[in-house]
């Protein structure tokens, strides 16, 4: 996102001094129509240099996957920006006024569009060929009429407006590039969900689930199967209820009824794919004693009633912010409230079997002292996984021990291969090593992801300060390269992106999963800057004091926003009103940020296009630096209430720059 | 910081606590560059104040250090067959070591935040060679397992500590890659016990992708350990598109055969997700049956598959008579009918070291 920002900035600041006229409509649509054909060609480039020069299975370096974002990103975001200079600058010409506000509210006017279609309809039902095949088809057309039926080129468009998605569709390059990057498996599923895309595959009579291209589960994972369902079960005198978040495709419902429980409830993070798998007849077969529940697992224990006797939690690290939600202070103080005086928690992270290494040590820490508050005794088992476990009542290690009294016939979780002893042993070494001085994890202090992050890069040897460093010293070079009026947009920039970053988060928080809600959160946002920036002004030269006022309103709404969350939590209930505010919230912030684009193009006096290519790419520079910053150091760093001053503060500086000038 | 039980640790935050665990190292020689490490066969020509490959071996003052020496991070104590070994002291508890550093870099390593990091970066304990030692006993461990990461990396540690073990009556336990010169394991065979070996693939542009090595170097390691007297077992991890590929199993299996390997134990190790290898999922249990029939038909006597609990070929079975001779579970045996290294039905030895 950041690095679409930039370029996009770039190419815009390249057109300042541009002369347009030989740009007829023609031109200017086969320019546009070039552009809307781009994503097709660098979607196929992608993956075609990625098969060529990456190993299947292997991860991407930071490094590689920032230079091939930007150069795959420059080919479309750079004329895309350019193309903002020109006719911004055109219509302003055309009309002899400056219009680059109007042109402001028209591309984001076209934004909101693209998003509200690709989340009713795109990014649902279709795959990413046939989006991009669609998207351009559309351009095609749009240009035709522009054009007029009556000139010669108009079949030109209509032509590659009809064939181009036929073809996409007849020969599905999705599928081609799917095989390609599984290989040796056979592909069951390819399925767009409102959760991301899910794949599954099959190989040898083993099932691999995909999510969004990432591995997300398998079967035949017997040791994996039996630690995290055994580890728990055993703890408890005689479990009824059982909460199974992740792990019914993999074959821990067959664990769990070892124990004659009364009723199973399952969960996944991906809820789409129970009747996904179900239609290939993957899941577990109906019974009466399991039951499957589609829903967003913070959603499902937020408003459930039901107490359970074992709660099990298999998810992946929390290695994104829609993750750590189920790491958190307010997570666990939710589930809390789904147990009994005897229930037993399990949760895990990836194994530190034999060495944990300094961040794993502090995303083991912080779990750790996450869980105390809630459950008066907790226990670690280092396995093929970490595994926490929570409860009221005692908790032993003797898990073999407990395994042979009870009776349970296991492969893998016995005295067989299980010492209980050295278990205890390992265990003693990780807590040892934990400072109680590390914090704890929460929804809007995500520490536990930063660490994740950090214990991610150290893979490529590359150091989270490095990541923080470079662009926060871009951020202050960049800030002081402007004057009063550009200073405005530059925080406005960074202040809408952060800002909806935050909104992100908290919408996850609350809300769920977040795939197909982006779409949605863009257009709301787009619609926003589309309404700010056709606000009917009353003079031709608007007040800079007004400029200033702008920023101070974007300042106190900044400081304001971890409240206006807080309210959103308390009522998020009622969800549909809920969610209504939260949407009303974005819809204020960009309002302020477009309104203050058109102030800006009214007050910055210069020619059309240079004003044109200076506030827009300012614009997006400022954005660019918000996106990264508030994502992968502000919010995580310094959590949801630092942010937003910071981000306040921005905006009182430039305001302030701006009220001294008038 | 003390570790309960094991071991203490300690902090080498200046140069002075790091020099307390440095040692001059065996094999190397100068260059005109610096100095030439002679222990891999990476043979890292290394200038004053560099560290090799491995970010186990330093140049400093003209000398080649070992900067790792009784200083490592991890320290265990696992089931011999863990390792795996089968036929080495079934049933015993082996005290394993490692410190930080590999001279391979394996894209699947299951150990990457010790063997791809230098022994400045890992949390580490005090444990010279004769702690070692003292702690085995304590423990009452059979044996000392030099494991994890890659005990090459830290030879003269592996060396010194081994030699302490043999007198005192414990065993030597070399669980590597075998990335290794020929003259540094020779010296190396005359202090330890036993070998489990990685042969990662049978196929030098696999080995030089995947792991950053070559083939002929680990197979002249094989050669070594078992004309040297080592007791030798290999593993051989399957990894999905990279290392199933069934006429690679062939010819692997094959040239183990025909260079004297037919009783050398096998174990065919089940892949998992790890590293920079996350994004394949697990072996199928099915390809690595299929790998075990292959090395069985290609005249190998002892193949087990390892990783899989619940799944069979765990047992020994008399190469002779087909009974079986060691029945498992898990890393436990229930039941045993070899009798001096015989087969109790038939009297065929069965190789290996018995207790």
């Amino acid at each position: 996102m950041a690095g679409w920002m930039l370029l996009s900035g770039w190419g815009a600041y390249s057109g300042r001094k541009g002369n347009f006229k030989s740009i007829t409509l023609k031109r200017g649509i086969l320019l546009i129509s070039a552009l809307a054909l781009m994503p097709l060609v660098l979607t196929a480039v992608l993956y075609g240099l990625k098969y060529l020069l990456f190993p299947p299975g292997t991860l991407i370096s930071f490094s590689t996957s920032v230079i091939a974002a930007f150069l795959l990103l420059f080919p479309v975001c750079f004329p895309a920006g350019y193309l903002f200079t020109v006719f911004s600058s055109l219509l302003s010409e055309s009309q002899q006024s400056n219009l680059i506000g109007k042109a402001y509210a028209l591309e984001s006017a076209g934004s909101l569009i693209g998003g509200l279609i690709f989340s009713i309809i795109l990014g649902r039902f279709f795959t990413t060929f046939q989006i991009f095949g669609i998207t351009a088809a559309i351009v095609f057309f749009a240009g035709a009429e522009l054009i007029g039926s009556k000139q010669k080129c108009f079949w030109q468009f209509i032509t590659p407006g009809i064939m181009l998605p036929m073809l996409i569709f007849i020969f599905n390059p999705d599928a081609f590039v799917k095989k390609m990057f599984f290989p040796n498996q056979k592909l069951i599923l390819n399925q767009t969900t409102r959760y991301g895309n899910l794949v599954v595959t099959q190989q040898a009579g083993q099932l691999n689930v995909y999510e969004n291209n990432k591995l997300l589960s398998y079967t035949q994972n017997v040791m994996n199967n039996e630690e995290a369902v055994h580890f728990a079960m055993v703890q408890h005198k005689k479990p009824q209820q059982v909460l199974l978040v992740s792990g019914e495709i993999t074959g821990m419902v067959k664990e769990i009824e070892k124990y004659s429980v009364k009723n199973i409830t399952c969960l996944e993070l991906n809820p789409e794919m129970f009747r996904q798998l179900k239609k290939l007849g993957k899941t577990y077969p109906d019974k009466e004693n399991v039951t499957i529940c589609r829903s967003d697992i913070r959603s499902f224990i937020g408003k459930n009633k039901q107490q359970y006797d074992v709660i099990l939690l298999n998810l992946p690290a929390p290695s994104s912010l829609s993750l750590n939600r189920f790491y958190t202070n307010e997570f666990f103080e939710a589930l809390k409230k789904r147990c009994n005086g005897q229930t037993v928690v399990c949760t895990c992270l990836p194994s530190t079997e034999n060495y944990a290494e300094k961040n794993a040590v502090e995303v083991n820490a912080s779990l750790w002292k996450t869980i105390a508050p809630f459950f008066r005794n907790r226990l670690l088992i280092t396995g093929t996984k970490n595994y926490y476990l929570a409860s009221d009542e005692s908790l032993t290690s003797n898990i073999t021990e407990k395994i042979k009294q009870k009776g349970i016939a296991t492969e893998y979780v016995n005295a067989y291969y299980l010492d209980d002893a050295l278990l205890a042993l390992r265990s003693k070494t990780l807590i040892s090593r934990f400072s109680g001085q590390v914090p704890v994890n929460r929804d809007f202090y995500p520490f536990m992801f930063i660490r994740q992050i950090a214990h991610w890069l150290s893979h490529f040897g590359t150091g989270y300060p490095v990541l923080v460093l470079i662009p926060m010293l871009l951020f202050i070079f960049a800030f002081s390269q402007t004057e009063p009026i550009t200073a405005g947009l530059f925080t406005g920039g960074f202040s809408a992106a952060s800002l909806e970053i935050a909104l992100l988060l908290a919408y996850q928080v609350y809300f769920g999963s977040i795939y197909l809600a982006t779409a949605l959160f863009f257009a709301v946002f787009m619609a926003g800057l589309a309404a700010g920036s056709s606000l009917p002004l009353k003079n031709k030269c608007p007040k800079i004091k007004t400029y200033a006022f702008v920023q101070f309103g974007l300042a106190i709404f900044a400081f304001a926003l971890p409240f206006l969350i807080q309210i959103t939590g308390n009522i998020a209930a009622w969800r549909i009103p809920a969610q209504l505010f939260f949407f009303l919230l974005i819809f204020a912030l960009s309002f302020a940020v477009g309104y203050e684009f058109l102030l800006a193009s009214k007050l910055l006096q210069k020619n059309f296009s240079e004003t044109s290519a200076i506030n827009y790419s300012t614009d997006l520079t400022g954005s660019a630096f918000g996106a990264f910053l508030a994502a992968i150091v502000l919010l995580p760093v310094t959590g949801l209430t630092v942010t937003c001053v910071i981000v306040a503060a921005s905006d009182v500086i430039s305001g302030w720059l701006a009220f001294k000038k008038r | 910081m003390c570790t309960p039980g094991i071991a203490t640790g300690t902090k080498r935050s200046s140069n002075k606590t790091k020099k307390k665990w440095m040692k001059e190292a065996m094999f190397y020689t100068e260059t005109p560059r610096g100095i030439r490490c002679l222990i891999c066969p990476n043979e890292c020509n290394l200038k004053e104040g560099e560290t090799g490959i491995c970010k186990n071996r330093m140049n400093e003052n003209g000398k080649l250090w070992s900067i790792a020496y009784g200083n490592p991070c991890a320290v265990h104590i696992d089931p011999i067959e863990k390792k795996p070994m089968n036929h080495f002291l079934p049933g015993t508890k082996s005290f394993s070591i490692a410190t930080a550093g590999c001279n391979l870099a394996c894209l699947n390593c299951q150990n990457w935040t010790i063997s791809q990091k230098s022994p400045n970066e890992t949390h580490n304990y005090d444990l010279p060679p004769e702690k070692v030692i003292e702690k085995c006993i304590e423990h009452k461990c059979e044996s000392i397992a030099y494991t994890y990461a890659e005990p090459i990396t830290f030879y003269e540690y592996t060396y010194d500590t081994s030699r302490l073990a043999r007198q005192a009556g414990i065993k030597n336990v070399f669980i590597s890659a075998g990335y290794i010169n020929t003259a540094p394991l020779k010296k190396l065979c005359k202090v330890i016990d036993a070998a489990n070996i990685d042969l990662k693939s049978f196929d030098n542009e696999i080995y030089l992708k995947l792991n950053g090595g070559e083939l002929q170097s680990i197979l002249n390691t094989l050669k070594t350990l078992k004309d040297e007297g080592v007791w030798l077992e290999i593993t051989n991890l399957v990894i999905p598109s990279w290392t199933d590929d069934a006429d690679m199993f062939k010819r692997m299996y094959g040239w183990l055969v025909q260079n004297g390997f037919a009783e050398t134990p096998i174990h065919i190790s089940r892949f998992m997700p790890m590293y920079k290898l996350t994004q394949l999922p697990p072996t199928p249990v099915d390809i690595l049956q299929k790998a075990s029939k292959i090395a069985r038909a290609e005249g190998l006597k002892y193949v087990y598959i390892g990783n899989v609990p619940g799944y069979g070929n765990k047992n020994t079975i008399c190469p002779k008579c087909g009974k079986t001779v060691i029945e498992r579970r898990g890393y436990s045996i229930v039941q045993n009918h070899i009798k001096n290294g015989k087969c109790k039905f038939c009297g065929n030895p069965i190789v290996g070291t018995w207790i």
